[in-house]
């Protein structure tokens, strides 16, 4: 209780920053015409879920976000545990991947709009292939860190050499890793309204252009607003989740 | 009595000079690169895939060529670097002092503390609709919305590298005499220089790729545009070209920045290795 209180009272500016938008909106000071008063965009929020499917939209967002997200976790800690512990695997894939990571994420949207189309696909592949990057080189980088010691001690109490990468350098690893997959899911976020931007039918990217286009700005502001609350829930739930996984640390 | 022979007369273990072994490394590192682009080459060319959604490498190479030659992909490069720059560059300045602002001040920093841990994972780039109804289409919108993303990470790390600041090093300064007014140039700045320096190098790729995603979502000149035009007309040689321009950008960026993280903590020899 205390706890949640202190929390609150962390995010007391914040609240102050929403009546300062407010009250400057009531006496005027701000043109409502290009910047609508909070109480508007509440109001806009109120009729967006009843009216234009909010949800329906922001389940369409997730469920992207959350197919290429997971998919680059899964596919990119293997990899890069893979990367870290076998010759093969740093010889061909690891030159490969720094080639490839300057290259700026968001070229990756036009790419699978011309091979995936303007579907969900499209979308789930350029966050996958974006958000892949850094969790194979934070479980690569963090991988190779680990030190030798743990390995030896686990190959000597007769941990099988097939298992040591998930045994040993895989828990010994993870507070880095799960620094990476933080970084990829904000990025994830980033590209899949990029990309909803660009060219979509559903979603709250589309949702957010659609009102624009037709002048509704509170609903607009109430569509941006959906898409903030969303990416700071998925961030805090990633938090809670890494403090629940590395419980046994000493942080 | 083998091993004893053995340790009696140890042979001077070859060795390659540096130079030749560099090199032989390069080589080793450029094969399976090698192989995928031959693959790539080999692929289409065999018509295993449809030419439009992957061209053969080397008709991009040439495409990339003929664009590089008669100046279009640099004058893209130039106009997305404009966008880019400009905007990290005005979040380094604002992110700098506020982070420092926060590191100093207690009403600084319960202000804006909660405000940049809530902005931290917001997808910023969904305020850009926002952004063009303020500011118009033109690159104003592009540089502010490049500002945004960049100035949170800088400002974290600022403020971190400030705060953390080991307090030994502060209180020598003081006995032996370093003045008040002094402390803050010559000791506080440089002990929080690598992690000014890390949130600098978070941002900078950041800042290319807001550069080039609003490039591609509302038009005028730069890479994004370049791309997405050449997309939209079913262009795909010039697609690819587009991206080879964009890797190449992003390499740059990030060759220049550790070069200069080098130069600036070479007094560091741990931090100016990473990164």
């Amino acid at each position: 209780m205390t706890q949640l209180a202190a929390r609150l009272h962390f995010y007391v500016p914040v609240l102050l920053a929403f009546a300062l938008w407010e009250a400057a909106s009531q006496a005027g000071l701000i043109d409502p015409s290009i910047f609508p008063s909070l109480s508007s965009v509440l109001a806009a929020f109120v009729r967006l879920l009843t009216n234009n499917n909010l949800l329906k939209h922001a389940g369409i967002s997730i469920f992207r976000q959350m197919s290429g997200f997971l998919l680059a976790g899964g596919i990119g800690i293997v990899a890069g545990i893979l990367i870290a512990t076998t010759a093969w695997a740093r010889f061909a894939i690891e030159p490969v991947i720094r080639l490839v990571y300057p290259l700026p994420k968001s070229a990756l949207i036009p790419l699978f709009i011309l091979w995936l189309g303007i579907g969900d696909a499209s979308k789930i592949g350029a966050i996958f292939l974006g958000a892949l990057l850094p969790v194979v080189l934070s479980t690569y980088n963090s991988a190779r860190g680990v030190n030798t010691a743990l390995v030896w001690s686990a190959w000597s109490l007769g941990t099988p050499r097939l298992l040591i990468p998930w045994k040993v350098v895989l828990p010994a690893a993870m507070p880095e890793i799960l620094s990476g997959l933080r970084i990829a899911l904000a990025l994830s976020f980033t590209l899949l309204v990029s990309a909803e931007f660009l060219i979509s039918q559903e979603g709250l990217g589309y949702l957010i252009s659609q009102l624009g286009e037709n002048g509704d700005y509170p609903g607009m502001f109430a569509a941006v607003l959906a898409v903030t609350l969303i990416g700071v829930a998925a961030d805090r739930g990633f938090l809670a989740l890494r403090n629940w996984v590395l419980r046994w640390t000493e942080q | 009595m083998d091993r004893a022979v053995k340790i009696a007369a140890p042979q001077p273990p070859f060795r390659l000079p540096p130079a030749a072994f560099a090199l032989l490394r390069t080589a080793e590192r450029s094969i399976p690169i090698l192989v995928l682009l031959a693959a790539w080459e080999f692929a289409t060319r065999a018509g295993m895939v449809q030419l439009f959604l992957l061209p053969p490498l080397s008709r991009v190479l040439v495409r990339f060529y003929a664009d590089t030659i008669d100046g279009t992909i640099p004058y893209h490069i130039v106009q997305t670097s404009i966008t880019a720059l400009s905007g990290f560059f005005l979040a380094a300045a604002v992110g700098v002092i506020l982070g420092a602002a926060m590191a100093v001040s207690r009403p600084v920093r319960y202000i804006c503390e909660p405000l940049v841990s809530l902005a931290f994972p917001i997808p910023k780039i969904s305020f850009l609709p926002i952004f063009i109804l303020w500011f118009g289409f033109d690159v104003l919108p592009k540089v502010l919305m490049v500002a945004f993303n960049c100035v949170i990470p800088i400002t974290s790390a600022t403020y971190l590298g400030a705060r953390g600041i080991d307090k030994y090093i502060l209180w020598s300064a003081r006995s032996l005499g370093t003045p008040h007014h002094k402390l803050f140039w010559k000791v506080v700045v440089p002990a929080a220089a690598p992690q000014v320096i890390s949130g600098l190098q978070i941002a900078l790729p950041q800042a290319l790729i807001i550069g080039i995603v609003t490039e591609m979502l509302t038009g005028g000149d730069g890479l994004g545009s370049y791309m997405i035009r050449a997309v939209r007309f079913s262009d795909s040689e010039t697609a690819f070209a587009g991206i080879l321009a964009m890797l190449v950008t992003g390499l740059a960026y990030m060759q220049i920045a550790a070069m200069i993280r080098r130069h600036v903590l070479k007094w560091h020899t741990e931090a100016a290795a990473e990164g």
